[in-house]
Parts: structure tokens; sequence; C-alpha cells
């Protein structure tokens, strides 16, 4: 076995990481959308689909 | 301040590691720029996507325990009802063009319900639900207009509303009625006591997720012997305004559709939306301008105010219509909004009651 060690230091989050945050929590607190976008590995099942 | 964290780990184990690590391009570069892009999930996620992602997640949240209760009450009428698969020509070759009418505020600024209801267009009118009552009252009526539907996708029971009035009674069994199998047995409940013919259609929400999806197992329940097929699903944008797009080329068939009252966006610091939110904090930041984005549209030389739900709407609806743009031609004629961009062009609503009335 080998033993090794992490040395932990403690870094302030960058600007880029908060600003980040704020936007995604903009996005959060702005409610809900009335229903969702759909998405499918299968872009022709994007827009109508004959039967389920 | 730092602190040591010892750990363990077999030869065979650190080999792989520094195998992994060097096949990954990080050789040269510190475990912890590494570590950040192994558990970094959202690295090169755009800004688009990452309104999707959000808003998928507190749409489920919000809405998905309704989508099920409303489609459990529907469903005996669902199954005894008629698919809007029924509302699909057997024959579509030639031109035809509908119009699409949503409530956002360029249908007031430019007078296009009386435009519309003094014009002779032969083609389709497909009202948004909230659209509905203000369209009949200002002349544009299935008397007049005899391809006439009305749409409702939203599952909350406040979409009653929208067919609260007497005018929807009036002309009700001249209207046909596209509903979602997840709207509010109240919503169904004053259409059908209005007298419209209902058409049932799936809203897709996930069926990506295969056979354990609600839109896969609600599909297999709407199967019956009298419609073994169920009924078909529609991408829906997040909106009633971008569904009615989509049943006016994939149900509907029509080769032009125009768009009027369809902004997704507003034109001053007034809201008017029952769900859209401007949260408390500084107004001022870079953040907040991408989420709160003023959009100017050169064409009419306006300036929107979008929020995140329109910006959502927004970019998936200009992406479809990109996407479709040799399927279906899209003609906006709100004369101003968001709106605006390649694969469609943008004319008044004048000049597509004159080029597209087929």
């Amino acid at each position: 076995m080998i033993k090794g060690n992490f040395k932990i230091k403690k870094v302030e989050q960058n600007n880029e990481k908060l600003e980040e945050r704020e936007f995604e929590q903009l996005i959060e607190r702005s409610g809900a959308g009335s229903h969702m976008v759909f998405r499918s590995k299968n872009e022709d099942d994007e827009f109508f689909i004959d039967e389920l | 301040m730092s602190e040591d964290v010892f750990f363990e780990l077999s030869e065979k184990t650190l080999k792989k590691i520094m195998k992994k690590k060097d096949e990954m391009g990080f050789s040269k570069k510190s475990w912890d720029d590494w570590f950040q892009t192994l558990f970094e999930e959202k690295k090169s996620e755009s800004t688009q996507e990452k309104i999707e992602r959000i808003f998928e997640k507190t749409t489920l949240d919000t809405y998905y325990d309704e989508w099920i209760q409303n489609f459990s009450s529907n469903l005996k009428y669902i199954k005894s009802g008629t698919s809007a698969r029924e509302l699909i020509p057997k024959h579509s070759d030639s031109l035809s063009s509908a119009i699409v009418i949503g409530r956002g505020p360029s249908i007031q600024k430019h007078n296009h319900l009386e435009i519309l209801s003094q014009s002779d267009y032969q083609g389709t009118i497909i009202c948004t639900d909230g659209s509905l009552v203000n369209v009949l009252k200002s002349g544009i009526t299935p008397e007049k207009f005899k391809n006439f539907f009305v749409i409702t996708i939203d599952t909350q029971e406040r979409q009653k509303k929208s067919y609260d009035d007497p005018i929807v009674k009036k002309y009700g069994n001249q209207i046909k009625c596209v509903l979602s199998s997840t709207v509010s047995p109240h919503t169904y409940n004053i259409v059908k006591e209005s007298e419209m013919q209902i058409y049932w259609i799936h809203t897709l929400v996930d069926y990506d997720k295969g056979k354990s999806s609600f839109n896969y197992i609600s599909g297999l329940m709407t199967k019956t012997e009298k419609n073994p097929k169920g009924l078909p699903a529609i991408q829906t944008g997040g909106n009633v305004g971008t569904s009615a797009w989509i049943i006016g080329w994939n149900i509907l068939k029509h080769s032009h559709v125009g768009l009027i009252g369809i902004d997704h966006g507003y034109y001053s610091d007034e809201r008017t939306s029952d769900d859209h939110f401007l949260p408390d904090g500084n107004k001022t930041s870079s953040e907040f301008k991408k989420a709160y984005p003023k959009i100017h549209n050169p064409i009419y030389n306006v300036t929107c105010i979008q929020d995140p739900i329109f910006q959502y709407y927004c970019n998936a609806l200009k992406e479809f219509i990109l996407k479709t743009s040799k399927k279906v031609k899209t003609i906006n004629a709100t004369e101003g909004g968001t709106i605006f961009g390649d694969g469609f062009e943008c004319v008044t609503l004048k000049n597509f009651l004159k080029n597209y009335n087929f």
C-alpha cells in the first residue's frame, strides 16, 4: 500500500463562481414556468410524437 | 490555514489515477485543477442550458404532482372523448396559413385584434386561452372566421378564468378547443359547459426518461379499443403560445404560421404575469442584467425587458423556429417584442394578412 496525504488549503471562492451562483439564484427565485421545454436525444421527437 | 488529510491506496490504484490525469491533459497541471475539472459538471453549460436546467427542476417541483392528479381526474373524459389526432387533415399538400394570437402587450399597442377582425382572413385562428375573451369581444368570432381554435396546456385551476365569460358560452359550440391531458378538471368543466368541441393532447415533459416516464405511462393509459394509439404529444416550449405554433403546423398541418401578441418581454417595469417574480436585491449587478436583460428589437426600434421565464420561452421558440424553417414558414407579425432573428420574417399584421391570406 502507498501512503499519501492531501494538503487541504482553504481557498476563497473566485468571483466567477460567486457570480454564477448569483445568476442561478436569480433564475430560481424568478418563478416557475407554466410548463416546460422538452428535450430529447432524438431531435425528431422534440416537436411532435404521434403515439407515446 | 491548511491541514493534512492522510489516505492509503494501492499502487495499482495510484497508477490508474496518474494515467487518467495524464490522459485528460493534466500531466503538468495541479491536482486541484484536475479535481475541479473532474467534478465540475456544468463547466461548458451555456446560459440557455443553465436556464433550462433550472426551470426544468422548478417546474417539475412545482407542478409534477398536479399534472398526475389532473390527468387522473381527466382520464375518464379522455377515454370517452376525442383525440387531437382527429384534427390532422388527410391531405395537406396545398398552401394554408394559421395565425396564433397571444396576449402580449403588442396586441393592444398596435390594435391587432381590431385589424384582424376587420380583415377577410381565410386562414385558421388559433387563440391562446388567455387571449380568447378579448379576441371574441373584438369581433374575431367563429361566425366570421370558420376555423377557430383555442388551446389550453397550463394545468393550474386559474386557467378556467380564460373561459369564464358569457361571450365564450355564446360562441362555444362553434369553437374547437385543444386541451392538454393534464389541465385542471375545473378548466375541463367550464370548457365542457360552454359546449366547445374538445380535442385531447399530451404535452411532452419527460418522454426521454423511457418507460418510467409520466409521458409513457399516461400515454399507455389513454389507449383504448376505440383509440388504440392514444393521444399525440406535443412540445410546449414551456407556454401556450409555442404550443399553439406547434399545433398549427404539426396537427393542423398549415404550411405558414403567423404570430401576433407573442412578445416574450415587457415594455416597462410594469409586470402583468401571475407567476413571474422580481426578486429583491441588487438590481444593478452584471448578473441581474444577465437574468433580466434589455432586448432591443432593431426591426421595430423597441426595447423590451425580459425576465428569466421569458428568456426561457423566447430562446426555445427562436431555436425551434430556426430548426424547423424548412418544414414550416413562420411569420412574426407581433410588430415588436423579443422574437426576431434567423429562420423567419417579421412583418406588420397588415402585410401578413395581405401576403398570407390562404
